[in-house]
């Protein structure tokens, strides 16, 4: 068996199994590219603290069936209008409980990895996360987002949404 | 290790998928959280179709609608006031901006009234003129036909569906437009029948039937009975028609009918095409409705003759000996008159029988019948509620016969929601609109509700 390492952002190495290669289209292109015998390098613009996450997530679903993916839960066709938000493997709703100050660098680490299943369950669990904010504030408090609107651009958007809400 | 989240980086790809999953208002809240994720809102996806309603006070709102979605939409319906002259000219100008966009699939302008007016109208007014002065058509030609023309010509995407609201003066580009489309073949839905501002004298639009042969996609058709003869009808009957419209109107002296063989054929290359026949305030076809205009194999469905300030019961009963596998809905609406403060059954001089129920009895897909302006007996409408039950879907009636005394109602009206198994009552007339009320009512007000009436039927 090949040995594949991820270099991460800060240089720390991770070394993965073949069959995880599978989770993220990104790593298995590298691999396909590379000589059958040699050690793949793959190096990326992740951070090692949410690679580490990456690589957990990923050992907790090695041992799915035809771990790729769109099987049972998150079966949904990406043509439809994804709203469906509550079928989230319970392993994933395990996994990213209290780690809503990693969601977004999770998510930008899933595109990068093109890696469909994380990026859907990462993007599920945020839009809940709005679904259940009774306010604007109450999103920007939970998920720490700045707002950078002056008082008078966010009272425009807000007038706005009003010419919007009954479309 | 610590980094701090900061969401307003989150790539506008992640943004996407999340604002996928919410649906409108959260989608709104969530893009109101900061500019990176306001900026992920005005995508096609989230927006398809909008509607300019053209005001003053709405500039505001359209105005913002111009700047961020007109060209992102891929449906756009316009409703404006087309007797305000300022309302036009704001019409204008967002049509402009529409014919560059490179998304609209469907238009739809719909006038709020029969007369569009233009600077040049007043001449026109002044002179009493049936035809149009130079001035009011260039205006026309240049605002209004000039950017449909651009968007009719666009090859990619080719544009789907046009309606021109009933306006008169732009059905008459009819031709035009479809001479110029880029690809006829992708039109489904086109819109060309019209409202008259003055029923009596218009001028006619012609269309080449030849100009039809390559909307092989069309689905929906609308059209003026004066356009239609045996070619058109023979051209129209190889196009997928679910749905054709007729507006009659006069009836011009060389128009030389439709003949029974030219229908006969339609009906039987088109089975399942819904044929609906409008007459609006066709004061002269409405007399000579079964004798000129019907034809036994005319696959009608729906029959709206509105305000046509008569009552045809000889038309009636040609509808329930002819049409009956075919008609659905009935629907005939005039204002109130004094002398018609009888009930139809004095109206049927020849026969013993209620035209109703007979189209009732025979009728077996009837499922509308709408009648406004007429007195009905309502032993007859126990008739019709036992014959079709709960199949009639809507029985719609505002008069009721005077001579029953108001107390004796009750078991009538308990007997036909009976019948019809939910609750019915003869509307009430003191709430009823105006236009429904007693003659004579002003033009503007009976035009805005046939306007109204009439784009309800347009399949989308």
């Amino acid at each position: 068996m090949r040995t594949i390492q991820l270099i991460s952002s800060d240089n720390e190495f991770f070394v993965i199994e073949e069959h995880l290669a599978t989770l993220s289209e990104h790593i298995k292109a590298c691999v396909e590219d590379a000589d059958a015998d040699e050690t793949v390098l793959i190096f990326l613009p992740i951070h090692s603290a949410i690679l580490s996450k990456v690589v957990q997530w990923a050992n907790i679903h090695k041992d799915d069936l035809i771990p790729i993916l769109d099987i049972g839960y998150d079966s949904d066709n990406d043509d439809t209008v994804e709203k469906c938000t509550n079928n989230i493997d319970p392993k994933d709703v395990d996994f990213l409980k209290d780690q809503k100050d990693i969601l977004m660098d999770l998510g930008e680490a899933a595109v990068v990895l093109k890696m469909k299943k994380l990026t859907k369950v990462v993007c599920k669990t945020v839009a809940n996360i709005i679904k259940n904010s009774k306010s604007v504030e109450e999103i920007r408090d939970t998920l720490n987002i700045k707002c950078d609107f002056t008082p008078a651009e966010e009272e425009q958007v807000r007038r706005e949404n009003g010419f919007l809400g009954n479309i | 290790m610590s980094r701090t989240p900061n969401w307003g980086q989150l790539p506008a790809l992640v943004i996407t998928n999340v604002f996928q999953h919410l649906n409108h208002r959260d989608r709104l809240n969530a893009s109101t959280v900061c500019w990176h994720w306001r900026s992920a809102i005005f995508q096609p996806r989230f927006f398809d179709r909008i509607q300019f309603d053209v005001a003053r006070e709405q500039n505001k709102k359209n105005n913002f609608f111009l700047q961020k979605l007109a060209h992102i939409v891929s449906e756009v319906k316009i409703t404006f006031d087309s007797s305000n002259l300022y309302d036009v000219e704001l019409t204008t100008e967002i049509l402009f901006k529409l014919s560059k966009s490179a998304r609209l699939l469907c238009l739809s302008i719909w006038p709020k009234n029969a007369t569009l007016v233009t600077p040049g109208i007043c001449l026109r007014k002044q002179l009493r003129a049936a035809a149009y002065s130079e001035e009011e058509w260039n205006y026309i030609l240049k605002l209004f036909v000039q950017p449909l023309k651009a968007l009719l010509s666009r090859t990619n995407p080719p544009l789907q569906a046009l309606d021109l609201g009933c306006s008169e003066i732009l059905a008459l580009h009819a031709s035009d437009f479809l001479g110029c489309s880029a690809k006829p073949q992708c039109l489904e839905r086109l819109c060309f029948a019209s409202v008259k501002q003055d029923p009596g004298h218009y001028p006619l639009g012609l269309i080449e039937p030849n100009l039809f042969e390559k909307c092989s996609s069309l689905r929906v058709l609308t059209l003026d009975y004066d356009i239609i003869c045996d070619e058109l009808l023979q051209t129209l009957q190889l196009l997928p028609l679910r749905q054709l419209i007729v507006h009659v109107h006069g009836i011009d002296e060389d128009h030389c009918g439709l003949s029974e063989e030219a229908w006969a054929s339609f009906r039987s290359k088109n089975p399942q095409t819904e044929l609906h026949l409008t007459l609006v305030c066709a004061y002269e076809a409405v007399d000579i409705l079964h004798t000129h205009i019907l034809r036994p194999s005319m696959p009608l469905t729906h029959l709206k003759v509105l305000f046509c300030e008569r009552i045809n019961c000889e038309a009636l009963e040609y509808l329930s000996r002819h049409y009956k596998d075919t008609l659905r809905s009935m629907i005939w609406v005039d204002s109130m008159r004094i002398e018609e403060y009888r009930n139809i059954m004095e109206l049927v001089l020849r026969t013993e029988q209620d035209p109703l129920v007979m189209m009732a009895w025979r009728c077996k897909k009837l499922e509308e019948i709408i009648i406004h302006g007429y007195v009905l007996d309502p032993h007859n409408l126990v008739g019709v509620s036992r014959l079709r039950g709960r199949e009639l879907q809507c029985l719609e009636v505002s008069r009721i016969d005077l001579s029953i005394p108001s107390v004796m109602m009750g078991p009538f009206i308990e007997e036909i929601s009976a019948q019809l198994g939910k609750k019915w009552c003869p509307l009430d007339a003191k709430t009823l609109p105006a236009v429904l009320g007693f003659y004579p009512v002003p033009e503007e007000v009976r035009d805005r509700y046939i306007l109204n009436y009439i784009r309800k039927d347009i399949m989308q």
